[in-house]
């Protein structure tokens, strides 16, 4: 019955998050080899600039103050670098993959000055495997849009995936007496060489 | 007892026990992503996270040759400390050369005064946690054209490629899987179903495609 069930979690799982694997696998892959001429996206980009007018509403906070520029302007995104200038100017940047935003303002002035930056789907790929709202080391980074917990939820849900895939897969394994030689094998190969990096070269 | 379809037993029975051996090939690395993306999207660390710097030597003289590049210089200034680990960048300063390098575990930070061809070392511990992020951030996006200047640094990326290789064939082995056994073919396409509508229903509103 434990068996029968194993069976069934690694297979059912391991199906379902399929397509999260490919983005993820995919975009990995593209992170680790950024001189692929074909998946060159920030020399690809397409930049916008113009101005708008803005009200103010006397918000609290530099994020209170963006999140409202940004609904006033129909912009969407997670909000990230906002700074505000001894000389009055106000700056942030928003991101979702694929399109960045970045707003300066001048306190004194009612108008600010907005440039969209937009990727092609490689630039989106890119974004994807690590867009997540937050830095170690930058305490004040916090996730501010509910699509970016939507995607971290997606995330971690696909690590819990894989993890319950693998050890569900080792069982199964183990089940099968006529494959034990060889699967030592090949696990502990994979285990020493994980071992080599993780723990030998520091 | 499941009941499985014509394709010859040999092409099943090979695909099932590439799907089984490779799984177990990469396992270990896949459980060291799967563990280090939630505590990298939480920025969390349950223990022992990064010492503070040491300073392990002041002072050391140093030999430089003037006509070399940045990364070259900073390999030159690293065999002499004997410090080995990924020159992350080379900071070239009027009278100061700063080289931040880093391994799994460890990270050190070089600073050669030019004037007096003098170099202070930095050291510190990162902690197991933050080995993992290191590892899984590795090789990465940034500062391409110097990347990889030690050699475990290239070793980890083919790794890395070849684990993300495996995981595809995974997919697609355990899709062809299925589809071999009838009494699971159904469910088994549900969920593929199931997790491809998640996907895009996801990304539709992520992207704002709609």
């Amino acid at each position: 019955m434990v068996r029968i069930w194993i069976d069934r979690l690694h297979i059912y799982i391991g199906l379902y998050f399929v397509v999260f694997i490919w983005l993820f696998s995919l975009s990995g892959l593209l992170l680790n080899h950024p001189r692929w001429e074909f998946a060159q996206f920030w020399s690809e980009r397409e930049e916008l600039t113009y101005k708008m007018s803005f009200e103010s509403v006397g918000e609290a906070g530099d994020l209170s103050r963006a999140r409202s520029m940004m609904d006033q302007f129909s912009l969407v995104g997670e909000i990230d670098q906002v700074t505000t200038y001894a000389d009055g100017r106000f700056k942030f940047r928003a991101v979702k993959p694929g399109h960045i935003i970045e707003v300066v303002t001048n306190t004194n002035s009612d108008s600010v000055s907005v440039k969209e930056i937009t990727t092609n789907s490689w630039g989106v790929l890119h974004l994807l495997h690590s867009f997540n709202g937050v830095e170690f080391g930058k305490a004040e980074k916090q996730r501010d849009w509910v699509l970016t917990w939507v995607w971290v939820i997606a995330m971690d849900g696909l690590c819990v995936g894989l993890a319950v895939v693998v050890t569900s897969g080792i069982y199964m394994w183990w089940c099968m007496p006529g494959k034990r030689a060889l699967g030592i094998l090949s696990f502990c190969l994979g285990t020493f060489g994980c071992f080599v990096f993780v723990f030998a070269l520091g | 007892m499941a009941t499985f379809l014509s394709p010859s037993f040999q092409l099943r029975n090979l695909v099932r026990d590439l799907h089984v051996h490779l799984g177990l090939l990469a396992s270990p690395f896949v459980l060291l992503f799967a563990v280090s993306t939630p505590l990298l999207n939480h920025t969390w660390i349950p223990w022992k996270g990064t010492s503070n710097w040491i300073v392990v030597s002041t002072s050391r003289p140093i030999v430089l040759q003037e006509d070399l590049g940045g990364l070259e210089q900073a390999k030159r200034v690293l065999s002499q400390l004997q410090i080995v680990g990924e020159i992350q960048y080379v900071n070239r300063r009027k009278d100061s050369l700063v080289i931040p390098v880093k391994r799994p575990g460890r990270e050190f930070r070089v600073k050669v005064d030019l004037r007096r061809q003098e170099a202070t070392v930095k050291s510190r511990s990162i902690g197991f946690w933050n080995k993992l992020f290191y590892l899984h951030k590795s090789p990465g996006p940034h500062n391409a054209a110097i990347r990889g200047n030690w050699l475990p640094t290239r070793i980890w990326r083919w790794i890395v490629d070849t684990v993300v290789y495996i995981l595809l064939f995974l997919s697609a082995s355990g899709i062809y899987l299925i589809t071999l056994i009838r009494a699971k073919r159904r469910t088994g396409l549900i969920c593929i179903g199931a997790g491809f509508v998640s996907f895009i229903g996801i990304l539709v509103h992520l992207l704002g495609i709609l």
